[in-house]
């Protein structure tokens, strides 16, 4: 009985040597804090010769984290209050919610952000969109746009507007996904502004349920609803669909292989989305946070991520250092009428995210005949 | 004598302790706080049981588990009508050699993960897939068919990823039988199939339950290849949860549903015991 009990006291030295080993080198860690950038953001946004150059010019590390979707990076920050990242790259509509609700990003100090390299009228929208008691939570990363994509060999006459997700000339050869875009895309199709309608809980749950009708009316079109960028490329690859929502940079990767694959604006506008940066409620390497907005907003350095990714950069004029071929395509797309015309997604109210998860949850439950 | 009860009682406390840590950090206090979360309500901090009623009066949710609850029991019959066989000719019909064979490849599947055995069978079902061509090839069907998106993709992919949790227990059991036990049924006059009834599966019942509690709730809790599967009709139980959790950061209501799944989930375990005739300390060893 003695030496069970000489164990257990043995047990719990050793239980308690191995805590304070961890809890010394987390201190360490934080020590050197100040010499690391904690990020977290999307693949593909800080791709490792920006990570490079940042470090030679500035000497800071970066560790980044990934996130899949806009709901994972709250509830990853929810459970610490955003602490262990330093600076963060939400969506815009998704900033004001996470702060409402867990309050986990800082304020931006403007005077520190060189506001003169971003493109002026996705500041404003994104800057005015987050401020809450006066006070903005995050400027525009860079932009992208939801449309649709068509097959021009089995239908080119599709892609002129959303209806089309219903036509049965395409019956089992169609693909979106169960979200919010698609939702979208079917409200503005039907005619009605769920953007105009989401500052009334009534009003928004009207436009909802109309398109959640219409929605699993056209379930029976539909061949899946897809879920993964991989998914819908083997779909529409393999040309087993022919209609399918589609973001403008899979589509950038998919036409110069594929040109019977194009990506087509209906005339409803196409869905818009902005990445934004953001600065932790927890940040321990402030200074870095805003070290690396001013550097990766630098023209030349915005374009390396846009030849990577596809995607639009909200700094201003770096459509100079992207390929010319890239540079062409985004000029034909993005006329200057398609741009005025982009519905731009926007904030949720604590009310509509309910609503929003109950109509999806709905559409997937219906029966599809 | 009395040193060597001592030192058996050090070796099952050291040998206790990491488990007792294990099922105390991982299971029992993460537990008990999703039992405490799931009698809050959402944005308040007061004591309500909305949350589970919510479940009860929302056939939306009702209706998922029922969907999931029944497609689970399905599962687990048609995962024991193959396993069943198998798990006869491991232990009865094959040689030695072969027997270790035989498990290797009913085990090798699983040294890949789920969701790459998923997408095996996306490739295999798919429209322009592996069983699609074919069946062309045979002249059997002359057109690509679609495979993949319906329930019984969903089944087949259950099945597949369940199999192994069925026939390992039911080789372990038969492993046991005596093969003079069969001979004397036979001896006795019965056929096939009353050995196979009156002799075999009364005595692999232990096995039996075992295996189909592990693949019913395997089945139940599955996310990945229901949604992969699946499709446009894919929406499964935990679905719900994970959307209660990620789309609606309602944790209040997702943890009454975890916790509604447990109950009635064992429920139903409990229930196909009794029926079965079972004890549970019976099944458990």
């Amino acid at each position: 009985m003695r030496n069970a009990k000489k164990l257990l006291v043995l047990a719990v030295i050793f239980t308690m040597l191995v805590v304070s080993f961890a809890m010394a080198s987390g201190e360490k860690q934080s020590a050197k804090a100040s010499k690391v950038l904690r990020m977290l953001t999307w693949e593909g946004y800080a791709p490792a010769s920006l990570v490079e150059k940042f470090k030679s010019e500035t000497g800071l590390d970066v560790q980044i984290a990934y996130i899949g979707d806009n709901n994972e990076l709250i509830a990853k920050l929810a459970a610490t209050k955003g602490q262990g990242y330093d600076l963060i790259q939400p969506t815009y509509n998704w900033v004001t919610i996470a702060q409402n609700q867990y309050g986990v990003y800082a304020p931006l100090e403007m005077d520190k952000i060189k506001t003169d390299q971003i493109d002026p009228q996705l500041f404003k929208t994104v800057t005015e969109g987050t401020k809450i008691n006066g006070k903005s939570y995050a400027i525009p990363f860079c932009w992208g746009t939801t449309a649709m994509i068509v097959n021009t060999k089995y239908a080119p006459e599709a892609g002129k507007t959303y209806k089309d997700f219903c036509n049965p000339k395409y019956a089992g050869r169609i693909t979106y996904r169960a979200k919010y875009d698609s939702f979208y895309m079917f409200a503005y199709a039907l005619g009605l502004d769920p953007a105009k309608a989401v500052s009334d809980e009534k009003a928004y749950r009207d436009v909802m349920e109309k398109t959640l009708k219409k929605m699993i009316e056209c379930k029976k079109y539909v061949k899946t609803y897809w879920g993964s960028r991989q998914e819908l490329e083997d779909l529409l690859l393999r040309e087993e669909v022919w209609v399918a929502s589609c973001w403008d940079a899979i589509a950038f990767s998919l036409t110069p292989k594929h040109p019977e694959l194009q990506y087509r604006i209906p005339k409803e506008g196409a869905v818009g989305w902005i990445d934004t940066l953001a600065v932790s409620a927890g940040a321990e390497n402030v200074e870095g946070a805003y070290k690396w907005i001013n550097f990766i907003m630098k023209p030349e350095n915005a374009a390396v991520i846009a030849n990577k990714t596809g995607y639009s950069m909200a700094s201003n004029g770096y459509l100079k250092y992207v390929t010319p071929e890239r540079a062409k395509m985004v000029k034909e797309i993005f006329t200057p009428e398609v741009v005025k015309n982009i519905k731009w997604y926007f904030p949720l109210p604590s009310y509509a995210v309910d609503i929003e998860a109950d109509v999806q949850e709905r559409l997937k439950a219906a029966p599809s005949e | 004598m009395k040193s060597n009860k001592r030192i058996l009682r050090i070796g099952l406390i050291s040998l206790l302790l990491p488990f007792a840590v294990w099922i105390g950090f991982l299971v029992v206090i993460p537990h008990i706080e999703l039992l405490r979360l799931s009698f809050i309500s959402h944005r308040g901090n007061n004591f309500t049981l909305a949350n589970y009623a919510n479940f009860f009066t929302n056939a939306l949710y009702r209706n998922t588990y029922i969907r999931s609850a029944v497609f689970s029991i399905i599962v687990t019959f048609i995962t024991l009508v193959i396993s069943l066989p198998m798990a006869l000719f491991i232990t009865k019909i094959a040689g030695p050699k072969a027997q270790g064979i035989l498990m290797l490849a009913v085990i090798l599947p699983f040294w890949i993960s789920e969701l790459i055995q998923a997408f095996a069978w996306m490739i295999m079902l798919r429209e322009t897939g592996v069983l699609s061509y074919l069946l062309q090839l045979l002249g059997i069907i002359h057109h690509n068919v679609e495979f993949l998106y319906n329930d019984a993709a969903i089944m087949v992919g259950l099945v597949y990823t369940s199999m192994l949790f069925m026939v390992i227990p039911l080789v372990s059991t038969l492993s046991t039988m005596e093969d003079s036990i069969i001979e004397a049924a036979y001896d006795l006059g019965g056929n096939f199939w009353n050995t196979l009834f009156e002799v075999i599966i009364p005595y692999s019942a232990p096995g039996i339950t075992t295996g189909s509690i592990m693949v019913f709730m395997l089945s139940l809790g599955n996310y990945i290849s229901v949604t992969l599967l699946g499709g446009k009709n894919s929406l499964w139980f935990t679905e719900q949860i994970y959307n209660q959790f990620i789309l609606r950061f309602n944790w209040n209501q997702g943890a009454a549903f975890g916790i509604l799944l447990l109950i009635l989930s064992s429920l139903i375990v409990w229930i196909g015991i009794k029926i079965s005739g079972q004890e549970i300390e019976e099944v458990l060893r």
